[in-house]
């Protein structure tokens, strides 16, 4: 393919040429032509004042970026931590195959298609989960994946034709709330939608469609809300598209009684030709009790209003409360026109209320604010940090998504305390619909003035802007962040220096959490007592998590600090699949660990789960049954961060390789190479010699397994895996007792290990056998006994 | 200026010093590999942790300022440990010898690649003096050595194993010593017992050194054992050093081992003792008794197992003479082993490149020798000019830079070992880049980025760049960029400043170090 070089002119005129530019071109270029093109990269050194050593640096740093020509479009295959447990792995496989993509090649070879494993994609209770193009499918299974790429080729074909004519509507139509959220469009409400506007024109319903802000209840998508002035609110969950339009014309009756009669008609022959009787469709009024115990459990304070709100209707926000919280502020700090705020009064309050990060580490958000308000320093930045790259957590995606005019508002009150004048929100690309609400929320606030010239009052300038991440965990590690927002390879630094003293450019810079940003205005609204009454002395107010893995009812909770362990999975979570025990959570993420199910009534606050051997991270929290391995799961996380480590330092760029290898020994039956005091005091060195937190937290789920799971590293040693889920471990053999001879193991068996004569008992040679559990998945009297 | 406690000792660091110049300062030495004062903090390797106790933390000597009141402990139990594990860490990267398989395999420690780049450069007589300080009798040994050196050579791995036999044999023919006087007379003396291939080692090494040596013999020649079919001119010039150095060699002459009995007519073990500063035991199943100035050195069945005992036995004896405690040291090694078949195209594909000219040599050069035994008087020149060409054909498999390499001389002083299952091996094997005299191999580099600095601060364009994340992170020129443009014209100043030999100049190899 030939490379317009003027085109690369045209994006580097939008970017600037100077350094800072790096990250957004190189991300237009690969868009444009799907890859970086060598003479692409050389005329950016060229005309901009970037480096090659920083270009090449960096292209070759970030995954996103190709060196070789990738396909028209993009299968992403999450492999988050919820996907990994749920097979993603199969799914991947099953799409190259599906595509015929040759072995070792990742696009297929008409240049359409590129497959390719993403870290997370934070659709964790739809796992698995692919995206093609910014398009999100849920529970995608192995024999689903041709009708997947069948149904993003329609609907890519389909051109958007906006239907319906325009209805007759009351002043206070009927609400139809329905989330549009990258995941819930994922989990079928993007269908429903689209079969909602439909019926609604087909009907001239008078009622209007409101996307509305999340309310975590993943697990039971699709879901509207119908919501009839003065009247009680209805709740569909698992709604299918054929009960749409009965649910619609259950409760808004269509304008004119001809409408009325067309309407009963065609519901009549629809259900002769469909032969069915009543839709299976699941009614909940207004809201059933596992609902209302998922929601009444929770406590909302960054996610106040979920499910009411429109995410893009900054009138709204503010109707409802919004910016007050920045007026009362800006009043509290007010000094003379032209002088600068009095942030100590805020940061005062911040400081009564106790908030404490939601990042990870917990360090106390009064005491960063004031650093940087200290800093002697004309210009300083505020960074909200959106790189959530936790395989396991889509909070910060869901805020954004949801609530961004909340974050901005904390963001305002932020620059208020510390006297900044510019923002950032750094958000990873992996989250197109994150990037864009929040990009249009603050268009919508610069439009109103929230933002620009008078934003904190008295000519008192602020305003923030979006930049995209590049897909890389080590970047939500502050350093690593701004030196990336800076055009550089995103390697940690070396702190101190904190950013609160010299970070983006060397000037102060505030790195704080979506979540943090979030919870601000709300302290500011019901006072910093209300927020130092919830949760523990040490940690109060609320928290965020993910809730995932093998529990009935997977979401997003925010629950207040404290809450034991048991509560969340058992109350917010539902418990763990029937027939299956508890076992262990893991939270934290790849800086986390494991907390086995006889610490589950543990409370959750920083210092707790740091006493356990786990942290708080970002707040994934996923659950795992009997039938999950805790050698598998380090494994899984070491892979992680083996891959995410960024190579500076050598505890963690070849310490983590040799802890992953340690445990592929184990996980691959090979464990009896595997010496546990060696891997032990490999994770110490790791622990105490690297240089960030990635590196420094990398052995979390390691050394958490090995102290509360020690006897399954050992059986691994001895070849065992106890929750039978290392295959290479494991025997299949044919109980030849049970086995009624149907052969249909010996078909479905893809290395021929199966013998079968019909009608006599099979025999798996287990010289041949792969171990792949297809067997088992086919066998119709479970004959195939796995030991 | 802050004041603050280093080992103990109360120092005042100058304003805004770290605590590793603070330390230095004050002679405190603290190892780095990734510092460079014309850099700042590069933080990348981690080996000048050291432990700040009045905070109970441990800190990064190059990065953290010296501060009012810190208790600064550089190496005990746990730094050292810390070291040690991370230095491993650093080795299970670093994918080079740091001595060939070669010379790691002869047991007399030959030191084949800098022997094999003297002859490639035709500088045949220098690469004979080598083998001649190392095997003693690099002719006779060219006759009949085993060769564990060429049954390890990687070269064998690729296509054939390199002719090192042939090679030190054909230089000690070619460029026959030129027997110059020994070191003045000592004074002391040594009675050597068995002149056999140990025996004569250890007397020509002693007497080199001026010691006055009495060789015993039973049988009427020296070294009887030896092969039939060794050319006499070889045997001759190789043993020429007893006659022109006076080494006093009594055949036919039997010692009795039984220490008591004295005797007029019979040599015994006791009379040597008596007569002698130091005795050396060289015969074959032979107890050395326990006496500090009896040294054994056994007469081993393979001939050049033999030459090192008696090189041994003399360093002893040395050691004696000179009142210190000997101390038999092999330096640490960093081993690269038995490479995969993948990698080892990687591996030669350069170092085969530079001699391209000297494919199908190798035969002749077999060949040539053969001739040569058969006839010593043939043409001198056309044998060291095979040598030459399949001295080209060696891989280079060691370091150049083995003696300065603060990488190995760290491992050496924290006592690193590899291998088993606390170290896994984490190598990428990548081919060979040159710069004019400089070659770099990115297997060896450890990523400390100097380089990448040092083109950084000098605005070198391109200049060295890190690409890829993680284990899999490598230093190159950016932008597929030459070795030379990305070094430009610091490329000698990054050489000098690598830690290791990832760079290093071609020719400074350490044949020409003592």
């Amino acid at each position: 393919m030939d490379v317009d070089l003027r085109e690369v002119d045209r994006i580097i005129e939008t970017h600037g040429r100077d350094r800072q530019a790096l990250l957004p071109i190189l991300q237009d270029v690969q868009r444009l032509f799907r890859w970086l093109p060598p003479e692409a990269l050389r005329r950016i050194s060229d005309v901009t004042e970037i480096t090659p050593a920083d270009l090449d640096g960096v292209a070759s740093f970030f995954p996103m970026f190709r060196d070789t020509p990738g396909g028209r479009h993009t299968i992403c295959v999450c492999d988050g931590t919820a996907c990994h447990l749920k097979d993603a792995e199969r799914v991947f496989d099953a799409s190259l195959k599906a595509l015929d993509i040759a072995p070792g090649a990742d696009t297929d070879a008409r240049g359409q298609y590129t497959v390719q494993k993403v870290q997370c994609l934070g659709c964790c209770t739809l796992a698995p989960a692919v995206q093609i193009d910014g398009i999100t499918y849920g529970h995608v299974r192995p024999d689903t994946v041709l009708e997947m790429i069948e149904d993003f080729e329609r609907a890519t074909a389909a051109a958007a034709d906006e239907k319906g004519r325009p209805r007759p509507l009351p002043d206070a139509p009927p609400e139809i709330r329905i989330c549009l959220d990258s995941c819930c469009i994922a989990g079928g409400n993007g269908r429903i939608r689209d079969v909602v506007d439909e019926t609604l024109a087909r009907y001239r319903l008078p009622a209007v469609v409101k996307p509305v802000s999340c309310v975590g209840l993943c697990h039971l998508l699709p879901l509207i809300e119908i919501a009839v002035p003065d009247e009680e609110i209805y709740t569909y969950t698992k709604v299918t598209t054929d009960a749409v339009s009965d649910i619609l014309l259950r409760h808004i009756p269509p304008p004119g009684a001809f409408g009325r009669l067309r309407a009963a008609a065609e519901r009549r022959l629809e259900k002769l030709y469909a032969g069915e009787s009543e839709s299976p469709v699941r009614r909940v009024a207004p809201r059933e009790p596992d609902i209302t115990h998922f929601l009444n459990i929770q406590c909302r304070i960054a996610t106040e209003h979920s499910g009411e709100t429109n995410p893009a209707d900054l009138e709204e926000y503010i109707r409802l409360g919004g910016f007050a919280a920045l007026r009362r502020c800006l009043d509290m700090a007010a000094a003379e026109p032209g002088a600068p705020l009095n942030g100590d009064a805020i940061i005062d309050v911040i400081e009564k209320s106790g908030l404490r990060g939601r990042g990870g580490a917990g360090f106390p958000t009064a005491e960063k604010w004031r650093i940087v308000r200290n800093a002697v320093n004309s210009t300083k930045y505020i960074i909200c940090n959106g790189d959530e790259g936790d395989p396991g957590a889509f909070m910060d995606r869901m805020l954004l998504e949801s609530f961004a005019y909340r974050v901005i508002e904390g963001m305002l009150i932020a620059a208020a305390a510390v006297g900044a004048e510019q923002g950032i929100f750094y958000v990873r690309s992996e989250y197109p619909m994150a990037v864009e609400r929040t990009r249009l929320a603050l268009d919508q606030c610069r439009n109103a003035g929230l933002l620009g010239d008078n934003a904190l009052g008295d000519g008192r300038f602020f305003d923030a802007e979006v930049r995209e991440g590049a897909g890389a965990f080590v970047c939500g590690e502050e350093s690593a962040l701004i030196v990336s927002l800076e055009g550089r390879r995103p390697s940690p630094r070396f702190r101190p220096p904190f950013p609160a003293y010299s970070g983006l450019n060397g000037k102060p810079t505030l790195v704080n959490n979506v979540e943090t940003l979030a919870m601000v205005p709300w302290i500011f609204r019901n006072g910093p007592e209300a927020f130092a009454a919830l949760g523990t002395p040490t940690s109060p107010g609320a928290k965020v998590f993910a809730l995932a893995g093998k529990i009935n009812h997977g979401g997003l909770i925010e629950v207040p600090m404290g809450m034991t362990i048991r509560q969340i999975v058992e109350e917010a979570g539902g418990d763990v699949t029937e027939g299956h025990t508890f076992k262990a959570v893991q939270i934290g993420g790849p800086s986390g660990g494991c907390i086995p199910a006889s610490l589950a009534d543990l409370p959750v606050d920083y210092e707790a789960l740091t006493e356990a051997g786990a942290m708080m991270g970002s707040g994934g929290l996923v659950v795992m049954d009997d039938t999950d391995c805790i050698v598998e799961m380090a494994r899984y996380f070491l892979e992680f961060t083996q891959m995410e480590s960024c190579g500076k330092c050598v505890p963690c760029r070849v310490g983590a390789a040799q802890l992953l290898t340690m445990l592929d020994n184990l996980c691959a039956g090979r464990g009896d190479t595997v010496d546990l005091d060696a891997l032990t005091r490999l994770a110490e060195v790791i622990q105490q010699q690297s240089l960030c937190g990635l590196g420094k937290t990398a052995p979390n789920p390691v050394l958490t397994g090995l102290r509360h799971f020690r006897d399954e590293f050992e059986a691994h040693i001895h070849g065992r895996c106890p929750a039978k889920k290392c295959r290479p471990l494991l025997t299949y053999t044919i109980d030849a007792d049970t086995c009624i001879g149907c052969t249909k193991c010996a078909q479905a068996c893809p290395s021929g290990a199966i013998t079968a004569t019909p009608y006599e008992a099979h025999l798996i040679d287990q010289e041949t056998c792969v171990q792949c559990n297809g067997c088992v998945d086919v066998c119709p009297v479970n004959a195939v006994k796995v030991e | 200026m802050p004041r603050l406690k280093i080992d103990g000792r109360e120092v005042d660091a100058a304003e805004n010093a770290t605590v590793l110049e603070a330390a230095r300062e004050a002679g405190v030495a603290i190892p780095t590999l990734c510092h460079h004062p014309e850099t700042g903090a590069l933080t990348s390797c981690m080996i000048c942790v050291v432990r700040n106790a009045a905070a109970g933390k441990t800190l990064l000597a190059c990065a953290s300022a010296a501060e009012e009141g810190m208790d600064i402990v550089t190496n005990d139990d746990e730094i050292c440990a810390l070291r040690r594990d991370t230095l491993a860490l650093l080795l299970a990267e670093h994918a080079g010898d740091c001595e060939g398989p070669c010379e790691r395999a002869c047991p007399a420690g030959l030191r084949v690649p800098q022997m094999l780049r003297r002859l490639q450069q035709g500088e045949g007589a220098d690469a004979a003096t080598i083998a001649r300080e190392d095997l003693i009798f690099p002719g006779i040994l060219g006759s009949i050595c085993t060769a564990p050196c060429q049954k390890i050579c990687r070269r064998g791995q690729y296509d054939q194993a390199l002719a090192i036999r042939a090679c030190h044999g054909g230089a000690a023919e070619t460029f026959p010593e030129k027997l110059e006087q020994p070191q003045p007379a000592s004074g002391k003396s040594v009675a050597i017992i068995g002149a056999g291939l140990a025996g004569l080692a250890a007397a020509r090494v002693l007497a080199q050194h001026g010691h006055a040596c009495r060789l015993y013999e039973r049988e009427d020649r020296v070294c009887p054992g030896l092969d039939d079919s060794i050319p006499d001119a070889i045997r001759e010039a190789e043993f020429a050093f007893l006659k022109i150095w006076n080494v006093a060699t009594f055949l036919a002459t039997d010692v009795d081992m039984n220490e008591s009995g004295q005797s007029e007519s019979v040599m015994t073990l006791a009379t040597c003792l008596e007569e002698n500063d130091a005795v050396i035991l060289a015969i074959k199943d032979a107890e050395t008794p326990n006496h500090e100035r009896i040294i054994g050195a056994r007469e081993e069945t393979m001939p050049v197992r033999a030459v090192a005992a008696g090189k041994r036995a003399a360093w002893r004896v040395q050691a004696l003479f000179a009142g210190e405690e000997y101390q038999e040291k092999r330096m640490f090694n960093s081993r690269l082993g038995r490479l995969e078949e993948n990698d080892l195209e990687a591996y030669a594909v350069e170092r085969k490149e530079r001699c391209h000219e000297c494919e199908g040599q190798h035969a002749l050069f077999m060949v040539s020798r053969a001739g040569m035994n058969a006839a010593p008087d043939g043409n001198a020149s056309e044998l060291s000019c095979a040598a030459q060409k399949e001295a080209a054909r060696c891989l280079h498999c060691d370091c150049l830079q083995p003696t300065t390499c603060k990488l190995r001389l760290y491992a050496e002083e924290y006592g690193v070992t590899l291998g088993g299952k606390r170290n896994l091996p984490h190598r990428i094997i990548l081919p060979i880049e040159r710069a004019g005299a400089i070659l770099f191999e990115p297997g060896k580099c450890i990523k400390c980025g100097v380089c990448i600095a040092l083109t950084r601060k000098y605005g070198i364009d391109p200049g060295m760049t890190i690409a890829g994340r993680g284990v899999k992170s490598r230093v190159r020129a950016a932008l597929g960029a030459t070795l030379q443009a990305g070094l430009g014209s610091v490329a000698e100043a990054c050489v000098r400043a690598c830690p290791t030999a990832a760079l290093a100049f071609e020719n400074e190899s350490h044949c020409e170090q003592p």
